[in-house]
């Protein structure tokens, strides 16, 4: 084993790296129908989305 | 995170641990930071965490493993683990974060009209003549974003809804002219979303949305006759084609959109099948479970089994086809699995309705239970003092307090128990669902992450 090797993928962290190059159409579901502002991914990351529900 | 030697790593007991493409997916249901995917090398070192081995006798059986190992690696690696929330140290506990989370988006529901050009069979209005005045909506725009001013929100999402608020084009654009004139002199952002039924989609319309940089939520329930079951005009025809042709506008003007699919038991079957439309048309989808109401009695009763096996067909077929856009969220009802809270919804902490006649409702699945009006001094002190469920927390539900999930969860939507259970202080009649579809769902994210992180 090769423990330089480990990797640790974290939702909120990458999304937040991909949020930077990546803008696509996403909601957050949380009420079934609202969509997360300037289509920039948030969904995964509620910390972060100001979805009102 | 400053880690020494002696620092014991420790694990919250209802962590999820499963193994998705070779990769280990780690899930703690009380982590704000979603969840976690490692690979065999990470994970080796975070299943030697038994609460009482401190780093040094993790440190020791992975220099087994590799001798180049030093400590210094190993901290790395346990401050990643920890900056992820699937581990912590000593009294540095995750459960306190739970209860300072603060709402930062009000989210206003416009009620502009309780007409609708569709009779969709379950849906909970009382169709009447019955529309917004300009004035009642102009001095609601007004109340909430003083009300907002006045609670210190940086941000309102408005939802312009019905009946079909397209039906009442000319007030609703006036309107959200209003919004945005408010919106710079108050420096309060907006989000605006047109809740429609998706038939008066035409190009002119959805130009206009553009331009207007409006949102949209169009329903759609199945493929052709499917979708026809449920969702039909007045003299009974099928909706699909006008609603087909609608989303079809929305994406050539480039409009930001969602489709919600309402899963009652006339289109559980197709769900698989709308699912892979929607992903080869690249169009984000939510799955709700239909919501008995006053209205009419829709039936989803003893379908569990089938909503377990089609949603999991559902999914695989997403899986297949990994997006780069966040389900975790959307896939699952009331489900929220990217952060833990205690409330399955905003009713009586951020979220109000305001009906046609300016009358305020918690939810508008509780239209004819008025709670104030927009005469009201504050809009949002009448939301948050009148709150149906009278603040009731997950925590509050006996058969929910040694529940894994409980805390994305929450025990369902409360109308729905009540309606079934008589009371909402309990589990949702989906527990069964819910129980079953969330590891799937996580599975899926997991996934999701996978193919992500190749890209980054």
């Amino acid at each position: 084993m090769n423990f330089k090797k480990a990797k640790v993928i974290n939702q909120a962290k990458l999304e937040k790296n991909i949020q930077k190059v990546v803008k696509v159409n996403s909601q957050c579901g949380d009420c079934g129908d609202c969509a997360c502002a300037e289509g920039k991914i948030k969904a995964s990351n509620k910390a972060d989305c100001d979805c009102a529900c | 995170m400053k880690l020494f030697l002696q620092s014991v790593p420790l694990k919250h007991k209802s962590t999820f641990i499963d193994q998705v493409d070779n990769h280990f997916l780690i899930y703690n249901p009380l982590s704000q930071k979603g969840l976690t995917v490692l690979n065999q090398e990470s994970y080796f070192l975070f299943s030697k965490i038994n609460n009482k081995r401190t780093l040094q006798d993790i440190f020791k059986l992975a220099k087994k493993k590799d001798s180049k190992i030093n400590f210094s690696d190993i901290k790395k690696i346990f401050n990643n683990l920890y900056s992820s929330q699937i581990i912590y140290f000593g009294k540095d506990s995750l459960e306190p974060k739970l209860y300072k989370q603060k709402l930062n988006t009000p989210g206003v529901w416009l009620h502009l009209t309780n007409q609708c050009n569709l009779r969709c069979t379950y849906c909970y209005l009382h169709k009447t003549p019955g529309k917004m005045s300009q004035e009642i909506a102009n001095k609601a725009i007004e109340k909430i974003f003083k009300s907002a001013q006045k609670h210190n929100f940086k941000q309102i999402k408005f939802k312009l809804s019905g009946g079909e608020p397209l039906l009442e084009q000319k007030m609703l654009f006036r309107l959200v002219n209003k919004i945005k004139k408010l919106e710079d002199k108050t420096k309060i952002k907006t989000i605006i979303v047109i809740m429609s039924n998706g038939v008066l989609l035409t190009p002119t319309i959805c130009k206009k949305i553009k331009q207007k940089k409006l949102q949209v939520a169009v329903s759609l329930d199945g493929l052709n006759k499917v979708h026809d079951k449920t969702r039909v005009f007045v003299n009974g025809r099928g909706s699909f084609k006008q609603v087909e042709k609608g989303i079809d506008n929305l994406l050539k003007y480039k409009v930001l959109f969602n489709v919600s699919v309402t899963i009652t038991s006339k289109n559980i079957k197709n769900i698989p099948k709308l699912t892979k439309y929607l992903l080869e048309k690249n169009i984000p989808l939510v799955f709700n479970f239909y919501r008995e109401n006053p209205c009419v009695k829709e039936e989803l009763n003893n379908q569990d089994e089938k909503l377990i096996f089609y949603l999991k067909k559902a999914y695989q077929a997403i899986y297949k086809n990994a997006l780069p856009y966040g389900y975790i969220d959307r896939l699952l009802d009331r489900v929220v699995a990217s952060r833990p809270h205690l409330r399955p919804c905003g009713m009586g902490t951020n979220y109000l309705v305001i009906r046609h006649d300016g009358k305020l409702v918690n939810c508008q699945m509780l239209m004819e239970k008025p709670i104030g009006s927009i005469n009201d001094k504050d809009l949002i002190d009448t939301m948050i003092q009148k709150d149906f469920t009278k603040g009731i927390t997950v925590e509050d539900k006996t058969p929910c307090k040694n529940c894994q999930w409980k805390y994305i969860c929450c025990g369902g939507c409360p109308l729905l128990t009540l309606e079934k259970k008589g009371n909402y202080n309990t589990s949702t009649p989906n527990c069964a669902v819910y129980k079953a579809l969330i590891p799937e769902l996580l599975r899926l994210e997991a996934k999701r992450l996978i193919k992500l992180h190749k890209f980054s």
